[in-house]
């Protein structure tokens, strides 16, 4: 320290080996002899440590910047004398003749050879030019880090962008405009080409080729994006790529089969994939695939699908999940859409439902003219079996909707094995299973049946989950009808038969169905349908109520009659069933017998103490009552037979309580006895008097029709196997089909309903927003109906009218056409 | 205990000193990282013997606990200092700047 | 003994006061037309120009020094006799209350007195313009006597160190600022004012003496009282406003007893480190300078010295808004309730790309212990009083030989990356051993060249950092040459900002300042 302090400045210390005299000139020929030694791979005792502190020194005379211009030049130079010479030797006279042509049929074995040789030399030149200068930029890291101060690239990157220039960017003969890059370039897309013609190639000389060309760039910044293979060859490949794809498509699309297609198709896809990943760069892959995809699939996909015979109907048609799927595949690589494909499912699944809708009408057609007599002979049987179906109508309208359920089944099967649950599709599918279905005019009342004869019968013996399954599926349909709120009628009035004659299997399943129906059509829609459900509840307790109050005040004297009465709100209930007017006519109430009139004078007490100012009105076509029958054979045995009968049917029976034996009454006297509307009291006496098996009461004439002028009489001889007899009405308990006059009725009701439901809409409408022009009216109007039905234009145009008529809305200007509230 | 693939490597001194430490100790300097770089044809990586003539023994020394110090502390948070006698700071300085350190 | 009370003195205009000089509305007026406000964070609510304003006055711990002060030469400084309340009449606090009160923070109204340097710094890039329009708009307060020598040649000291051993030629302005110095030290006066005098650079050694200045005892009032009994510890106060500085000596930072420091109105780039060492420092005007970021180091003073005011707006400073965040440690707030301000700003805004985080930062902040038990800013880290961390900037890191990492794809196959290591270099380890060979400082440039080339630029470092004495790492605290990392730090400092102790309150809008920070190490990075 004493000794370093004696000096007092700081020196650099004394170097060791400095005692041989050393000029720049000197140094550097020494360290050009080890440099040429590493270009020529003459290793042998090269040390590290003597070329590093070679340039160490010429850097410590400050001439590191005359280093590096020589080492620059020393390789130059090596390149242009010796690398050079032995590239260009390598490119044969044929290559350089097919240069401009990648097709690979002509003279490829000739030139595949001599492409190899050529890769080959280009390679090894390569590799070893790269593995020196790795070697020489080791050695000169002292002169780089100097440089690097002064802004020079690395000495390893500029001798990279000699090797560009005077290599790869150098003409292959003297004369020659063609560069060595060029050759390179088609040599490796003649390969390419081959393999795609299903040669196999040398796949590891290309590879390295290809990193040769990864490893350079067109800067001395070395910007990922100026690497030679993108800037050069990139650019090549895709062009050969796209057209030998273009013509690719043309080929398979030659063949004509759709499945081919889609199998050599998805083949090239992972061919192109793998060749990306395994010859040349990841880079690459997107880039030709989108080309692939745009010049084989999205020119071709649409033909492929439309192929005939082989194309997705076919598939659809024989259920080939793996061919859909790979058009599907295909489809959704060019389109999100995948349009091609849904167009021709939509297309075919119109189709389908058009058929299933035509069989639909075409069964009923053959059985139609036997079907009064079949009805007559049938009815009495029904009792025993209860299987079978009501009528042939009926039968199809059920399997109508079977048939869609199936279709629908397939279909959504199709969707989740081929089309990978596509959402899309799913839409596209719904929607055309909404255009067929809503095709089928009756498709409503189609679908209330099929859930009345589930509800009715189909459900018995099902697990739970299986009812579920089964409303569910119904309820798919449901979301496809158009017109909810006829169908929101149709299943009103099947609900109103199912509960007031207690026809439900399982009032849980009914209870059911009603959320699911809430849950996808909406709380309005099964607002009545859960009244209806309410009433009945309420009429049990009624029921219990009024038995209590029987036996309270009841008159010990008369025989107690059972009575189980079902209040029904009367706006809630289809109308058919509550309505007395028919036809114009306003129809009176029919007569009680005395004993049932005093019952229903004694419920009416009950009730209206109740509740004051109700009106209950008796609808006795609804009803049904248990009798006990005597009848007296001849040979004065007693028969008894319980009968269930229609109120109606009661009433009659009852009457000939007063009729002495043996004697009648014409069909006139009953009717002027009872009331009851010709339309019942015929279908009532058919049933007593003209069904083989419940004949309670003769007829005279025997016939199958009933007349006025016919006389009836109580038939003792009435025999049964059963001691309970249960003599249903003709044609009136069941649910079905409605003909065409029953039809045109409902149409007609629906129409009204939808006119008030327009009108509250409209008015609902205009009483907030004050002031609407016409169109925009229109498509509130239609907004605020669609969950229930889709109203014609002109009905609400003339619903508009006729508001304006009655000064619920004004006219306020015409251009546009406005109209005003009126408060 | 030389050889291209051996644990160790040998630094020699101008004056003849040897150092035997390991490869990756070692290869913490990039100049001696380079020189016994194996895919490289050079003699020392061969041979696993480094002949530094720039430095004597008592540096190369100080050099080589510098690489031990350096190796130990890597990936410390905390690096206690290494101590640096005066009289040799200038020539560390060289020796670093030479080796890269 | 007049033991009459005297009136107070009745208040004089100040002659150097800035605000006098120009009138505001026309400063405010040429300020729309410049038109890069953003570039100057007017929203500060506090006036750039010195306490100096009221330098002889406001600070407190002066008070009784100050009371008996003597007269001085140039007689710029006030000297009070008599009451209490004469002194009180132009209590700078009281004043600045005043002032506060009457507007509202962050009006956007441009102080007229900042006008003058801003509106230069704006227009003219130029040196020398710079000094004229310093002159024509400061009125110099000096007799024409003393007038501003000429604009100099503004050799930096700092950067070419050789010159501090070659007094060859010394400015008319540098001689007259050691005469002014001399003065002072012969006099035991302990504020030193070199504003105004053109200085392009200070002369090395000029400021150094006053370290040893000793404060003259007060005889001139007698009789001797209690108050008589002062402390000779001077109170340094070093004014270098209105020069064309943009180093400072290093002795200066040697000045340990420093207690003002104004810089306000030079040219100023960077404030170097090493002002980390005027750890009494408790005034400091940067302002009308031509910073982007600020010394990490300051904040060490604000936190554990004794520096309680800095005043550092305006200056060019790195917007946050624009500049690359790593991390954001104050979330705005969701929903911040409609407030009166920010007022509408009249000047065409430049900001119309908005920064990826939403802007202003308000702070919301829980005010506990309540606000008004603390009594100064050096109790408790408290977020009513201490800077908050708002956000910081990416992390650069440098080589071994102290150049920025670049990104460069070197690409070479065999080439091994070496593990990165925390361990500091050899070179480092080395340079740290050199910075302290006790000839280091003496030896030139010329005696440096027999060292390799790359080693060169490091021993001149290493120089440099023994000259600003010394260097430590901001993260472990080791002394260190050659910095390995570097990021900046947003910081709110807004209490600090005013002169009284501003403490803040929610809602408040943050106004963070970018500190730049150094790391000696690979390990020494943000803490997350």
């Amino acid at each position: 320290m004493a000794a370093m302090r004696a000096r007092h400045k700081i020196r650099a210390p004394k170097r060791g080996v400095s005692k041989k005299t050393e000029d720049f000139d000197s140094i550097w020929t020494d360290l050009s002899s080890f440099l040429t030694g590493i270009n020529t791979k003459e290793y042998a005792s090269l040390e590290y440590e003597d070329i590093y502190r070679l340039a160490y020194k010429i850097v410590l005379m400050m001439r590191a910047p005359d280093l590096y211009e020589n080492v620059k030049q020393l390789e130059q130079n090596w390149l242009q004398t010796s690398v050079q010479a032995i590239v260009t030797d390598s490119i044969s006279a044929s290559l350089i003749r097919a240069e401009k042509s990648t097709d690979a049929q002509d003279q490829s074995s000739e030139r595949r050879e001599e492409g190899e040789k050529f890769l080959t030399a280009l390679k090894v030149a390569w590799e070893d030019y790269q593995f020196g200068m790795g070697m020489v930029a080791d050695v000169l890291l002292y002169m780089d880090r100097m440089v690097r101060s002064h802004d020079h690239p690395p000495i390893y990157v500029v001798c990279m962008s000699l090797f560009r220039d005077h290599i790869l960017r150098s003409s292959i003969r003297p004369s020659s405009n063609l560069t060595v890059l060029d050759i390179l370039e088609s040599t490796i897309l003649f390969m390419i080409q081959l393999e795609r013609s299903g040669h196999l190639i040398e796949r590891p000389l290309i590879r390295h080729c290809i990193q040769m060309l990864e490893g350079l760039y067109e800067t001395l910044t070395e910007e990922e994006s100026s690497k030679l293979y993108l800037t050069v060859f990139e650019p090549a490949f895709l062009n050969t790529s796209k057209e030998f794809y273009r013509a690719e498509g043309q080929r398979l699309l030659e063949i004509g089969d759709a499945t081919t297609f889609c199998r050599l198709t998805t083949q090239r896809i992972s061919e192109e994939q793998e060749r990306c990943r395994f010859m040349l760069s990841t880079a690459t892959e997107p880039k030709v695939l989108d080309l692939l995809d745009s010049e084989l699939i999205r020119a071709n996909i649409e033909e492929v699908v439309n192929l005939e015979g082989t194309g997705v109907r076919h598939m659809l048609d024989h259920h080939q999940l793996d061919g859909l799927r790979n058009v599907y595949v295909l489809n959704r690589r060019v389109d999100n859409k995948k349009s091609a494909l849904t167009k021709a499912v939509q297309k075919r699944i119109v189709e389908m439902g058009k058929e299933v809708n035509a069989s639909s009408i075409l069964l009923p057609q053959a059985p139609a003219p036997a079907e009064k007599d079949d009805e007559s002979e049938k009815k009495p049987e029904k009792a025993k079996d209860k299987e079978k179906p009501q009528n042939q109508q009926t039968v199809a309208a059920i399997r109508w909707v079977d048939d869609v359920l199936a279709l629908k089944k397939k279909f959504d099967d199709i969707r989740a094995n081929s089309f990978s649950s596509d959402q899309g599709i799913q839409a596209s599918i719904g929607a055309s299973f909404a255009e067929f279905i809503n095709l089928n005019p009756r498709n409503s009342e189609y679908l209330s049946l099929f859930f009345d004869e589930n509800l009715k019968k189909g459900i018995k013996g099902k697990t739970e989950s299986e009812v579920d399954a089964l409303l569910d599926n119904g309820i798919t349909l449901l979301r496809y009808i158009k017109d909810k709120d006829l169908f929101e009628s149709y299943y009103k009035k099947h609900l109103s038969r199912r509960l007031l004659m207690k026809r439900s299997a399982s009032m849980d399943a009914e209870r059911q169905m009603i959320s699911k129906m809430k849950m996808e059509v909406g709380n309005q829609f099964t607002q009545r349908l859960e009244s209806m459900f309410k009433d009945m509840t309420i009429s049990e307790d009624l029921t219990a109520n009024y038995k209590e109050y029987v036996a309270r005040n009841g008159d010990p004297d008369q025989k107690p009659v059972d009575l189980e009465v079902n209040v029904l709100t009367s706006t809630m209930w289809p109308m058919e069933i509550m309505s007395n007017v028919k036809e114009g006519t306003v129809r009176l109430p029919c007569i009680f017998p005395r004993e049932i009139d005093a019952l229903k004078q004694s419920f009416e007490r009950f009730y209206l103490d109740k509740h004051s100012g109700r009106k209950l009105s008796w609808q006795a076509n609804m009803g049904t009552g248990d009798i006990r029958a005597t009848f007296i054979r001849p040979n004065g045995k007693v028969q008894r037979y319980e009968l269930n009968v229609s109120t109606h049917a009661l009433i009659i029976l009852l009457l000939f309580n007063d009729v002495p034996d043996g004697e009648s009454l014409t069909f006139d006297d009953i009717k002027n006895r009872t009331l009851i509307p010709d339309h019942d009291l015929i279908r009532n006496l058919q049933s007593l008097a003209v069904a083989p098996k419940t004949r309670v009461l003769k007829k005279n004439p025997m016939s199958k029709d009933v007349k006025p002028t016919d006389a009836f009489s109580f038939n003792h001889e009435f025999h049964s196997p059963f001691v309970k007899v249960r003599i249903g009405v003709v044609s009136g308990g069941a649910n079905k089909v409605e003909n065409k006059d029953q039809r045109k009725d409902t149409e007609k009701k629906m129409n009204d309903e939808r006119n008030g439901s327009i009108e509250a809409a409209i008015v609902r409408i205009m009483k907030q927003r004050k002031k609407l022009t016409h169109s925009q009216l229109m498509t509130e109007t239609l907004s605020q109906l669609s969950a229930r039905f889709v109203p014609d234009v002109n009905m609400i145009k003339r619903r508009i009218e006729s508001l304006i008529d009655r000064e619920y809305l004004e006219r306020v200007s015409e251009e546009p056409p406005t109209y005003g509230y009126v408060a | 205990m030389s050889g291209p693939t051996s644990e160790y490597v040998t630094l020699v001194s101008r004056d003849g000193f040897e150092f035997i430490i390991p490869r990756n100790v070692a290869c913490v300097s990039g100049t001696i990282r380079r020189m016994l770089d194996p895919s490289s044809k050079f003699s020392e990586g061969l041979t696993g013997r480094c002949v530094l003539d720039e430095f004597p023994g008592m540096v190369l020394e100080k050099v080589c606990e510098y690489l031990c110090y350096n190796d130990k502390h890597k990936n410390d948070i905390n690096v206690p200092d290494m101590d640096i006698p005066p009289e040799l700071c200038l020539e560390l300085l060289m020796a670093a700047d030479y080796l890269d350190v | 003994m007049d033991n009459e009370i005297p009136l107070p003195p009745p208040r004089r205009i100040r002659h150097r006061s800035p605000a006098k000089s120009t009138n505001p509305s026309t400063a405010v007026s040429s300020f729309y037309r410049a038109g890069r406000l953003s570039r100057f964070d007017d929203r500060s609510s506090q006036p750039s120009s010195d306490p100096a304003l009221f330098s002889s006055d406001d600070i407190p711990a002066s008070g009784l020094e100050n009371y008996h002060a003597t007269v001085s030469g140039a007689g710029r400084k006030r000297r009070y006799r008599g009451t209490w309340w004469g002194e009180q009449v132009a209590d700078p606090k009281r004043k600045r209350a005043e002032f506060r009160e009457k507007r509202n923070f962050d009006s956007g109204v441009w102080m007229g007195s900042d006008e003058p340097g801003s509106e230069s710094l704006l227009t003219s890039e130029d040196g020398s313009n710079w000094g004229e329009d310093l002159r024509k708009t400061v009125l110099d307060p000096r007799p024409t006597g003393l007038a501003a020598p000429p604009s100099m040649d503004s050799g930096s000291v700092l950067l070419n160190p050789a010159a501090a051993f070659q007094r060859t030629e010394e400015s008319e302005a540098q001689r007259f600022a050691r005469v002014v110095v001399g003065q002072c030290l012969e006099k035991g006066q302990e504020h030193i004012d070199l504003g105004g005098f053109q200085l392009g650079s200070l002369p090395p050694g000029l400021l150094q003496p006053l370290k040893h200045l000793t404060k003259l005892p007060s005889f001139t009032e007698p009789p001797a009282t209690e108050n008589a009994f002062t402390s000779l510890q001077p109170f340094l106060r070093i004014y270098l406003p209105n020069n064309s500085l943009s180093a400072l000596p290093n002795d200066v930072f040697e000045l340990n007893n420093l207690r003002v420091l104004s810089l306000r109105s030079n040219k100023f780039t960077e404030i170097p480190p090493a002002i980390g060492r005027l750890t009494d420092l408790e005034v400091l005007n940067l302002s009308v300078n031509r910073l982007t970021y600020l010394p990490w180091e300051l904040l060490k003073l604000i936190q554990q010295g004794k520096l309680n005011h800095v005043i550092s707006r305006p200056n060019p400073f790195h917007p946050i808004e624009e500049a690359q965040i790593e991390t954001w440690h104050c979330k705005p707030e969701p929903d911040s309730e409609p407030e009166e301000e920010p007022e509408p700003e009249p000047q065409p805004t430049t900001n119309s790309t908005l920064p990826k985080m939403q802007l202003p930062l308000r702070i919301h902040l829980q005010l506990t212990p309540p606000p008004s038990l603390q009594l100064g800013p050096d109790t408790e880290p408290n977020p009513v009083w201490a800077p908050i961390l708002v956000a910081t900037g990416p992390t650069n890191t440098m080589d071994m030989d102290g150049k920025p990492v670049q990104p460069t794809p070197y690409n070479r196959p065999s080439e091994t990356t070496s593990k990165i290591s925390n361990a500091p270099s050899l070179r480092e380890l080395a340079l740290r051993a050199v910075s302290k060979l006790p000839y280091l400082d003496q030896t030139t440039d010329q005696e440096l060249a027999d060292f390799p080339p790359l080693i060169v630029p490091l021993l001149q470092r290493a120089r440099e950092v023994r000259l600003a004495g010394g260097q430590t790492c901001s993260v472990c605290g080791r002394e260190y040459v050659l910095p390995r990392t570097e990021w900046m730090e947003w910081w709110d400092i807004s209490p600090h900002e005013s002169g009284v102790q501003l403490r803040r309150c929610n809602g408040m809008l943050l106004r963070p300042l970018p500190f730049r920070r150094f790391g000696c190490s690979l390990s020494c990075v943000p803490s997350v």
